[in-house]
């Protein structure tokens, strides 16, 4: 019975764990972009808010809390509520089965360092980005407004083309494996990143997360300049909170998923594994924002034509090629 | 416990089925119809095929019913939403099924252990599923990437039809 | 796996609820409930937090501050829901190369002769789209 209640324990400790540090992480995320934005663009960022602005993701909870809540006349309320939720949760829920450390022997038991390992933890992230459409799709709907809706279709068409070029991507990296549990894909990895071992369908895994978060060079779905903030153009308060908090979760789940399944997982040399999950992750992160710093928007049509007549074909190629080298090597 | 856990998810797939069947509005039924579709998957895994499950929520959760959405959302006919008047029942059915598909997700997790040894004896690994697949049914494979030929070809026929008739538009 | 090989003697008595399947099951129930509650708490607070004024100028929909004209959803006839069917039909071919790609070992060149038909008919029904001008989203050319 013990036992029992020791293991109930440490779940609950994983759980607090993991919780804690991913909405922490996002809501410093969000400092992190916008100093080093601003440092980009020869500025300070916020600096006023505590140290080094270090409060400042505290302010904006608060803020945020306690902002009015907006609901437009003629929205239709109850998907106009849940549109956010769900833009949040499917990014939130990924973190069940991503494994972040070495399992760990403490007291004589292996504590393995994910919430669950599930057999098809792959295909349980890609099912996950695929409901995200949902979230935008909703939300865009039930506003009544026009910017919204175009939004809404706009970031539909994107998610659902570059989910194509994401799915085709992985497939590499199952080969590798021969399994789509996580833990073992992170295994597979011991000797060899795939990144190195699959450089192409890494690019191409890039570039298609690149667009599933509706991120800078691929932020046409909210592109101010045209449809003023797209999808959550009516939203206001905590639910447009949401949207954005849903975001940087987003940027999390994103490095996690580049670190897991091509950058090796928690292997590296020296450091606890843990740690060097953690670095991966940041410095992906890192690269995202650099990347929001550098590259202009692209244009709608080109990024349509980008996701189908380049990344789909490549990609498909990249898994003929891939099968016959593997097999031939036997 | 098994008995009863897949009574409540067939009980649930029924249930939003129907309200899907019977809703007003189009994009409420596609979120029932959603809801029904992870009731099923969430039999799938029940009964030993994870990896079913997941092309269940991934293909008809994910593809086919933002399919829907989309055609919902880019011909729904401009109907100004003014039954906002029973808010109680708008909410108190999808709270509620939703409310007792987690139950059922938690129950079925916490399952009593005799029974999820009789259901791992079952237990469909990914490699089976694909070895099954592509040995068994190899004829069946080829004949839907043929299907899906057509598919994608005659959506482009009929849809150019459609677009030849209007005049270019903003997009 | 292991995860992916109990036999039924391993789960025997309490055993059975310490297999590492199982409890990997609770966490994740775990989990999901504990991310549904505090997204549902924020939401929850916000309400509550957050003051309310009501104006009929507040509940019109934004458009750059001028007078909304005309309905929210026109009907625009834009060819984006085909683009929602070919991800259909390339997303079923994913889930089968998928499919495929997990076992491909046992499967050896047979079935990467039988994938390979698979990918190359759809490659086929890709390049049909291109070159009608399926995938074009840009003006149209003539």
């Amino acid at each position: 019975m013990n036992d029992v209640l020791l293991t109930i324990i440490l779940i609950v400790i994983k759980l607090g764990l993991v919780l804690g540090t991913v909405l922490s992480l996002a809501a410093y995320m969000v400092l992190a972009e916008r100093k080093v934005l601003a440092r980009m663009q020869m500025r300070h960022g916020p600096n006023r808010v505590g140290p080094f602005g270090l409060l400042q993701p505290l302010a904006d909870l608060i803020k945020l809390l306690c902002k009015e809540d907006l609901i437009p006349e003629r929205a239709d309320r109850w998907v106009f509520m849940l549109a956010p939720a769900i833009s949040v949760g499917t990014a939130l829920l990924a973190f069940a089965v991503i494994p972040f450390g070495a399992p760990l022997q403490i007291f004589g038991r292996t504590i393995e360092l994910v919430i669950c390992d599930l057999n098809i933890g792959l295909l349980y992230l890609f099912a996950l980005s695929s409901l995200a459409v949902y979230g935008v799709a909703l939300g865009g709907w039930a506003s009544q407004s026009k910017f919204a809706l175009l939004g809404g279709l706009r970031a539909m068409a994107q998610m659902i083309s570059y989910e194509l070029a994401l799915g085709l991507a992985i497939v590499p990296v199952v080969m590798a494996s021969k399994s789509f549990s996580l833990t073992a894909i992170v295994a597979s990895q011991q000797s060899l990143p795939n990144a190195l071992r699959h450089p192409l369908a890494f690019l191409i895994f890039v570039i298609a997360i690149m667009a599933e978060s509706k991120r800078t060079p691929f932020d046409m779905p909210e592109a101010e300049n045209e449809l003023v903030a797209g999808y959550h153009t009516e939203y206001s308060g905590m639910r447009f909170g949401m949207f954005f908090v849903g975001e940087y979760v987003n940027l999390i789940v994103l490095g996690s998923m580049l670190t897991v399944l091509f950058l090796g997982g928690w292997h590296g040399p020296f450091l606890p594994s843990v740690g060097w999950f953690l670095i991966k992750i940041l410095a992906v992160a890192f690269f995202f924002i650099w990347v929001r710093g550098t590259v202009p928007r692209l244009r709608y049509d080109q990024l349509m034509a980008f996701g189908w007549k380049i990344l789909v074909p490549l990609g498909l190629l990249n898994i003929l090629v891939t099968a016959v080298w593997l097999l031939w090597r036997g | 416990m098994v008995t009863v856990l897949f009574y409540t998810l067939a009980a649930i797939t029924l249930a939003t089925t129907v309200l899907c069947l019977t809703r007003n509005n189009p994009v409420h039924a596609v979120l029932y119809l959603v809801q029904a579709l992870f009731a099923l998957a969430l039999l799938y895994f029940m009964l030993g095929a994870p990896l079913l499950a997941a092309w269940q929520v991934i293909l008809y959760a994910g593809a086919i019913m933002v399919l829907f959405l989309f055609v919902i959302m880019l011909f729904e006919p401009p109907v100004a939403d003014k039954r906002t008047s029973g808010r109680l029942t708008h909410w108190f059915f999808p709270v509620m099924l939703g409310g007792l598909l987690l139950a059922c997700g938690g129950a079925l997790i916490a399952m009593d252990p005799a029974a999820k040894a009789s259901l791992s004896s079952y237990w469909l690994t990914p490699r089976d599923y694909g070895r099954a697949l592509f040995e068994r049914y190899a004829l069946a494979v080829e004949i839907i990437s043929l299907i899906l030929l057509f598919a994608a070809v005659g959506a482009f026929h009929l849809g150019r039809r459609y677009r030849s008739t209007t005049k270019e538009d903003v997009s | 796996m292991a995860s992916e090989n109990i036999s039924t003697e391993q789960l025997a008595g309490l055993d059975a609820l310490m297999s590492p399947l199982g409890w990997d099951l609770v966490a994740f129930a775990l989990y999901v409930g504990l991310a549904c509650t505090i997204v549902g708490s924020l939401l929850l607070a916000a309400r509550f937090l957050g003051h309310r004024t009501r104006s009929p100028l507040k509940g019109q929909p934004y458009e750059c501050g001028v007078e909304p004209s005309g309905p929210a959803r026109p009907g625009y006839p834009v060819p984006f829901y085909l683009t929602a069917i070919f991800f259909v039909v390339f997303d079923v071919e994913v889930a089968f190369i998928a499919s495929w790609a997990v076992a491909y070992d046992l499967l050896g060149w047979q079935g990467l002769a039988q994938i390979a038909f698979f990918i190359i008919t759809l490659l086929i029904a890709l390049f049909y789209l291109w070159r009608r001008g399926a995938l074009d989203w840009g003006p149209q050319r003539r």
